[in-house]
C-alpha cells in the first residue's frame, strides 16, 4: 500500500504527539496492519533524533544593546538648568540690593537740606512776594497786565531818571501822576496805593504770581525772561514712599527665585528623572 | 527580578533592563538565526537587528510566550536577510579589484565566514545537517528548527511563523521527508544506529 501525503502528515504528528481523537485511533489501526506505515514512522523517528543531534551552537557574542543602536538619546540631567537658573536670580538679587542701599545712602544725604530749604522758602510770605513782584514793570508784563509794547513805549517817553515803579503806581491808583505833585505826596500815596493795588493783585494772583520769577538782570531794554518752575516741588521736600515699593517688590520676588531654583536643583540631583 | 518585570521597565525606557533579557535569550536567538541562515556571520546581523527590533517593537507584546514572541521576531529578520542575500549579485568566477582588473590572490579562496572556532563548533555530523536544512525552503525550514531543534510544540511554532496549525502539521511532514532523503546522501556520517535509515 503507497503512503500517501496525508498519511506522512498524520505520522509526523503522531510521533510529535499532536495527533488526537479519531485520526489517532485509526492510524493505530493501519500501522497494526501496515508495516510500511511502521517503517515509515520509524524513519521520521530517526530523523527527528539526528536533527535533535544537531549541537546548540552558542552565540559568539553578547548582543546587549546600547543607546546608540536603538537611537535612543539619554536625557539630560535637568538640574545644571535649575542650578545655572539659581545663580543668575542670585546676581540679579545682588544687583537690586546694592541699588536699593545706594538709593537709601542718597535718601540720608539728603535729608538736611531739605528742611533748610523749606524754611527758607517758609520764611516769606505769599503776600509780601507779590508785593515784591509788582514793582517789577517786567513782572506785570509777563503777566500780561501791561502790554509789552505799550510799556515799553511809555517807558520811552517818560524821562529816564524818572522811576519805572510810578507805572505801576499809576496802575495802581487808577489815575496819572500830576507833575505839579509834591515829590513826598506823590511818594506816599505812591506807596501807599503801591501797597494796596499789590496786595489786592496779590490776592488775585496768588497762585500765579508765585508761578513766575523774574531775572535779576534784567532791564527795560531787555525782553523780560521769565522761567516757570513748579512751586510744588521747589518748596516741599522729597517725598517719603509710603507703601512697599517697587525694588522691595522684587528683591522679594528675586528671592523667593533663589530659593525655589536651589531647591529644585537639590531635588533634581538627588533623584534624577 | 522575573521575566514580567524586566519586560515593564523596559518599556519605561530602561534598556539595562531589556539587556538583561537579551542575556538570556541570545543563545536561543541565534541558534535559531544561526540554523536558518547557516551563517555565523549573517547569523549575528541577524540576531543583533532581532533585539533592536524587539526593543522597539515591545510594546506589540500582549503577554503570552515571550520565546515564541522573540522567536517570530528573529524568524522575520533572517527572512530580511535571506531575501537580501539573494538579491546579492554572484560572486565572478575570476576575483576583480575596484578598477576591474584581475586579482591572483589565494585569499579569494578562503571562507570568511568560517573561523576556526567556527570549524571546531561545525563538526562533521552537524555540517551535514546544516547542508541539508539549508536545501530546504525558507519556511520549511523555519518549522522544522522551530519543531525539532528548539523543541517547540505545533501551536507556538504556527504562532511563530503566523500560520495555521494545519500548515504547520503538513510542511513539517513534508521537510521531515526531505531531510531523510538528504541525510541519506551523507549516511557515512550518520551513527551507526542511524545508518539503516532508508533501508525499508
Amino acid at each position: 500500500m503507497q503512503i500517501t501525503d496525508k498519511d506522512w502528515v498524520q505520522l509526523s504528528a503522531y510521533l510529535d504527539g499532536e495527533l488526537s481523537g479519531r485520526d489517532l485511533n485509526q492510524l493505530r489501526k493501519r500501522m497494526l496492519s501496515d508495516p510500511q506505515l511502521q517503517s515509515a514512522l520509524e524513519q521520521l523517528k530517526i530523523t527527528k533524533q539526528i536533527l535533535r543531534t544537531a549541537p546548540h551552537v552558542p552565540a559568539p557574542r553578547n548582543f546587549t544593546l546600547t543607546p546608540k543602536m536603538v537611537g535612543f538619546k539619554p536625557k539630560k540631567p535637568t538640574y545644571p538648568r535649575y542650578r545655572l537658573a539659581a545663580v543668575v536670580t542670585s546676581f540679579l538679587l545682588i544687583g537690586v540690593l546694592v541699588l536699593d542701599l545706594g538709593r537709601f545712602v542718597n535718601i540720608g544725604a539728603m535729608a538736611p537740606t531739605a528742611p533748610i530749604y523749606y524754611r527758607e522758602v517758609s520764611q516769606e510770605s505769599v503776600p509780601e512776594a507779590a508785593a515784591d513782584a509788582v514793582e517789577e514793570p517786567s513782572l506785570l508784563v509777563a503777566e500780561g497786565e501791561v502790554d509789552q509794547d505799550q510799556m515799553k513805549a511809555e517807558l520811552e517817553d517818560q524821562p529816564a531818571d524818572e522811576p519805572a515803579a510810578s507805572i505801576a503806581v499809576e496802575e495802581a491808583i487808577g489815575e496819572p501822576v500830576s507833575e505839579g505833585m509834591a515829590e513826598d505826596e506823590l511818594d506816599s500815596r505812591t506807596l501807599e496805593k503801591d501797597i494796596t493795588g499789590a496786595e489786592n493783585l496779590a490776592e488775585e494772583k496768588e497762585e500765579t504770581f508765585l508761578g513766575y520769577q523774574v531775572s535779576s538782570t534784567q532791564t527795560l531794554e531787555t525782553e523780560p525772561t521769565t522761567s516757570v518752575f513748579d512751586l510744588e516741588e521747589e518748596v516741599h521736600p522729597p517725598e517719603r514712599e509710603t507703601g512697599v515699593s517697587f525694588l522691595r517688590i522684587l528683591e522679594i520676588v528675586l528671592g523667593v527665585g533663589v530659593l525655589g531654583f536651589s531647591a529644585a536643583a537639590w531635588f533634581r540631583r538627588k533623584k534624577p528623572s | 527580578m522575573d521575566l514580567k518585570d524586566q519586560i515593564n521597565k523596559s518599556l519605561e525606557g530602561d534598556l539595562d533592563s531589556f539587556n538583561q533579557i537579551v542575556i538570556e535569550f541570545q543563545n536561543l536567538v541565534y541558534n535559531q538565526a544561526y540554523r536558518i541562515l547557516g551563517e555565523p556571520g549573517t547569523a549575528e546581523d541577524a540576531t543583533q537587528e532581532a533585539f533592536i527590533s524587539a526593543y522597539k517593537k515591545l510594546h506589540t507584546y500582549r503577554g503570552g510566550s515571550f520565546k515564541s514572541w522573540l522567536l517570530r521576531i528573529v524568524s522575520n529578520a533572517c527572512y530580511d536577510e535571506f531575501r537580501r542575500r539573494k538579491r546579492q549579485p554572484v560572486s565572478p568566477l575570476f576575483p576583480e579589484n575596484k578598477q576591474g582588473n584581475e586579482v591572483d590572490s589565494a585569499s579569494w579562496l578562503e571562507d570568511p565566514g568560517e573561523k576556526p572556532e567556527d570549524s571546531l563548533l561545525r563538526n562533521e555530523l552537524s555540517e551535514a545537517i546544516q547542508i541539508c536544512l539549508d536545501r530546504l525552503e525558507f519556511e520549511f525550514r523555519t518549522i522544522v528548527i522551530l519543531v525539532d531543534l528548539q523543541g517547540m510544540d505545533y501551536a507556538s511554532a504556527a504562532e511563530v511563523i503566523d500560520r495555521p496549525l494545519g500548515t504547520v502539521k503538513s510542511r513539517l511532514a513534508r521537510a521531515r521527508r526531505n531531510l531523510q532523503d538528504c541525510l541519506q546522501s551523507f549516511r557515512e556520517l550518520l551513527p551507526v544506529e542511524f545508518r539503516h535509515v532508508g533501508e525499508v
